[in-house]
């Protein structure tokens, strides 16, 4: 597939729409420096690939990036797009790129939107088609680790270089995998170590803690039989540990008794503490007060059932007289009967309601029984938290006295702790005491009937106080419990190293501790092994790329850097690709090494040994080398500003570079901002005939693109003339010459129609039958415009000739001839 | 299409690479290599088989 044309609007240089045809062999587009021209070939590598390599290889300062394919100026309301016209021979399609939100592209393909190209080619191993100056510095005048990533690109090795950085990135820095339990395991064991290899008794052991896991069973072994020459003899294994410990606090306690626990609370602990709390916290609700409240009436429950019992005596008397009260023989009339009976009931039902009060009550008091029961609990758990603790109060003196002047920090924390324990104790207990004063008071009442709200609310407001005052006891517990712990550890080591028993101590704690050694041991190994990973990894990496370097690429890019360097270059040259190795002769993953010779001798690197002008025309070469290899769907290349670094004599050297690339058949789009150089490739590439643009100027609208003829119109017909003069001439310059003839009279009739319409059609795009319209507008004489169009029928600008084409002179003189009567008609 | 094409290529890569791990702790934290975030997976893991190694009774 070949690239027709290009239109660009609003993207990148382009504000205003630009569009540029391309030949299909050669287009060369000459600017200056910030004229635009980049903005040609990034459009296209955007169209076909979403992102620029300019954007892409930004790594770290893609943020500078953003936004930048859009051109600033060009208005919020409309969308930026870039289209191209592909050709593969027989069809023709348009592809388009609108650019939304700074990075989004929508692709439509003959105007029918689709999610990806379809261009049945794996875009991941085909090479981009573009050689791009800013590019090429990643691959040479780097760093090592750059040029590791410029060739990676170049190769399609993105995921590769990816991977190595990643886990080798995991194997260099494990730190954030290591979880809170294995460090502090970790400074336990260490701490255990150290105070081993301050035991000369125990060097056996030392010697092979210090080989981790390989040293385990030799560790364990030498570590009992230490311990048996320190019991007595008989001592079965089991009973070692115990006996040493037996030994041990023998001889410490003449010196210090006495036990140092502060113990942090732990996390069910906690959750249980806290379950209470909850449950304390939600007990003297509006609900509880309401119901205590409500067993205040039963206070009245005695005086109604002694008044029911009054009713029914009396009623049950009335019943044999009903006229007359059976106390005062004074008549009750009908009236007064019913007013007896409405009482009677009454209080009847009154007795029923406090019936329900009676329940309440006992549920009231089972639950008042419940809080009192999880409060005892609650309160024990603390009481007896820092019980022990406290004690140590009476052995400070002689705690000072051992501790101090050289630990002095851990006495510091023991009497801190001490004191700021002792003092939240005893507040909470004071509100505990209050608390189940008014628990009690609570239950009283309601035992006696006698309910007070006040009372209700007094508990009520001295169980927030107590939880608030527990969880004090809780913060300031925990508060201390790390530094006393610390003190207690430093007090174990001092009393041991007053009562000679260091040694006895550290044996007791390798053994009690073995199973967190060996977990030590096995979390060391799999964190030493990782340096393993690392040399696997680059070392499979480091052979993809020798692979790819050194097997696939080194001939072809010798062969093309053959074609650049110059004859009266000095022997020193590039020497082919390999990577870096170490010491022990294994390859480093990210150093790629170009060699080079110097007459005949190898030396360790082009790059510090090649000019840059020498390491540019390598960076070209094996751009172009990589480019033509694989089966690219693209027939097209595009070479953004490829001498920027070339001397004069290596520039010239790249026209046949040039050359060579169309005579493989590829279409070549090349930019320069070298008007000297444009020119001499236009002429060193004069008879291939391409497509020539200048930039003459950049505004706000964009760049201004001229399209310029690519050789004089006189300097054609001169070099028909000199083949029509020289009898020597073979049939192809015959050929050639009837060619130039062609292009001049397509020339002609384009100038010819600007001149007569003032509108300008460009010459590349007259054939015959377009030509002659054209000429017959302008008033040329039919006859003439008949024969001189019958140029078309012979050759086309790609030299290639119509079927049964001979070449022959006397045409190419009637050619000429006509030729030169139509250019007459020049102003 | 890129994108997908991008994951079977370093799935390919991957599976090269494991290829020549024997050691399963290895293999474990190259299989973790997924995702946008294939470091912070890899510590993940690697995490795992610490706490496996300190949670384990024998």
């Amino acid at each position: 597939m070949k690239i027709k044309s290009m239109t660009a609007k609003g993207f990148r240089g382009f504000n205003v729409e630009r569009s540029i045809n391309f030949h299909d062999r050669l287009t060369l587009i000459y600017a200056p420096n910030s004229y635009g021209k980049t903005s040609i070939s990034e459009a296209l590598e955007w169209l076909l690939y979403g992102v620029t390599s300019k954007v892409e290889g930004a790594d770290y300062s893609k943020d500078e990036y953003k936004g930048s394919y859009r051109n600033s100026h060009f208005p919020e309301s409309l969308t930026p797009f870039v289209e191209i016209i592909l050709a593969d021979g027989v069809n023709e399609t348009i592809f388009r790129a609108e650019l939304y939100a700074d990075t989004i592209q929508k692709k439509y393909v003959n105007g029918a939107e689709v999610q990806e190209w379809s261009l049945d080619y794996n875009p991941l191993e085909i090479p981009k088609p573009f050689i791009l100056q800013h590019a090429l510095k990643h691959l040479l005048l780097v760093t090592p680790d750059e040029r590791f990533k410029g060739f990676a690109r170049l190769l399609g090795f993105e995921d590769l270089d990816q991977i190595q950085r990643k886990l080798v990135s995991l194997c260099t820095k494990p730190d954030a995998a290591i979880p809170s339990e294995a460090r502090q395991l970790e400074k336990d064991i260490d701490a255990l170590q150290a105070r081993l290899d301050a035991q000369p008794s125990l060097g056996s052991v030392s010697k092979n803690f210090k080989r981790r896991k390989k040293g385990l069973s030799e560790t364990y072994e030498t570590t009992m039989n230490e311990c048996r020459q320190r019991v007595p003899a008989g001592t079965d294994d089991a009973s070692i540990v115990p006996q040493l410990l037996k030994i041990r606090d023998e001889a410490v306690s003449k010196f210090f008794k006495g036990n140092i626990v502060l113990n942090d609370y732990g996390v069910t602990e906690k959750q249980n503490l806290m379950d209470d709390e909850n449950f304390a916290l939600g007990y003297v609700t509006d609900s509880l007060i309401k119901k205590y409240s409500d067993l205040i009436a039963l206070a009245t429950i005695q005086y109604v059932v002694n008044r029911i019992k009054l009713f029914d005596l009396g009623i049950n008397l009335l019943e044999n007289d009903p006229n007359k009260c059976p106390l005062c023989g004074q008549e009750v009339n009908q009236t007064r009967m019913q007013h007896i009976r409405n009482e009677h009931s009454n209080l009847v039902q009154e007795k029923e309601r406090n019936a329900t009060l009676t329940r309440q009550r006992d549920d009231v008091l089972k639950s008042l029984m419940e809080l009192e029961n999880r409060l005892t609990g609650y309160h024990h758990r603390h009481a007896t938290k820092a019980e022990s603790f406290l004690k140590i109060r009476d052995s400070l003196v002689l705690l000072r006295k051992i501790l101090t002047p050289k630990h002095d920090k851990h006495y510091q924390a023991i009497e801190t702790a001490l004191s700021e324990v002792s003092e939240v104790k005893d507040r909470f207990e004071k509100t505990y005491a209050l608390l189940t004063k008014d628990l009690d008071d609570v239950k009283k009442s309601i035992n006696e009937s006698k309910e007070k709200q006040k009372l209700i609310k007094a508990l009520g407001s001295s169980t927030p106080r107590y939880i608030r005052d527990a969880k004090s006891f809780v913060e300031v517990v925990s508060r201390n419990a790390t530094s006393v712990s610390e003190a207690k550890q430093v007090l174990k080591y001092e009393l041991d190293s007053i009562a000679g028993t260091e040694d006895i101590s550290v044996l007791v704690d390798l053994l009690t501790r073995w199973n967190a050694v060996k977990k030590q041991f096995e979390i060391d190994n799999v964190l030493d092994n990782l340096k393993e990973l690392r040399r696997i990894v680059d070392q499979y990496v480091a052979n993809k790329m020798l692979s790819a370097v050194s097997e696939e690429l080194t001939s072809e890019v010798m062969a093309w850097y053959e074609q650049i360097k110059t004859k009266g270059d000095p022997d020193v040259h590039f020497g082919g690709f390999d990577l870096e190795r170490n010491s022990k002769g294994e390859l480093k993953a990210r150093r790629v090494q170009i060699k080079a010779t110097s007459y005949g001798k190898e030396l360790v690197s082009a790059v510090s040994s090649l000019s840059e002008s020498k390491l540019n025309a390598l960076g070209l070469a094996i751009s172009i080398a990589h480019n033509l290899k694989g089966n690219s769907p693209f027939e097209f290349i595009v070479i953004d500003d490829p001498i920027q670094s070339l001397d004069e004599e290596h520039a010239v050297q790249f026209i046949d570079v040039v050359r060579q690339l169309v005579e493989r058949d590829k279409q070549v789009i090349l930019l320069s901002h070298s008007r000297q150089w444009i020119n001499q490739l236009r002429a060193g590439c004069r008879t291939l005939n391409g497509w020539f643009y200048e930039i003459t100027s950049y505004t706000r609208d964009g760049p201004h693109i001229v399209e310029v003829h690519w050789e004089k119109r006189t300097e054609r017909l001169k070099e028909v003339d000199a083949v029509l003069k020289d009898p020597n001439a073979v049939s192809i310059r015959v050929q050639q010459a009837e060619e130039e003839i062609r292009i001049v009279i397509a020339e002609l009739a384009s100038e010819l129609y600007e001149q007569k319409t003032g509108t300008r059609k460009s010459p590349h795009d007259i054939n015959q039958s377009k030509a002659r319209k054209m000429l017959i507008e302008c008033g040329i004489d039919n006859q003439l415009v008949d024969k001189v169009t019958q140029t078309f029928e012979t050759t086309d600008d790609a030299h290639h000739a119509s079927t049964g084409y001979t070449a022959s002179r006397e045409r190419l003189r009637n050619y000429y001839d006509l030729t030169l009567r139509l250019t007459q008609y020049i102003k | 299409m890129v994108d997908s094409l991008k994951e079977i290529r370093r799935s390919q890569f991957l599976a090269e690479l494991l290829d020549q791990l024997q050691d399963p702790v290895h293999v474990r934290l190259v299989k973790a290599f997924e995702g946008d975030e294939p470091v912070q997976s890899m510590e993940e893991e690697l995490k795992r088989i610490i706490l496996e190694i300190l949670n384990y009774e024998n």
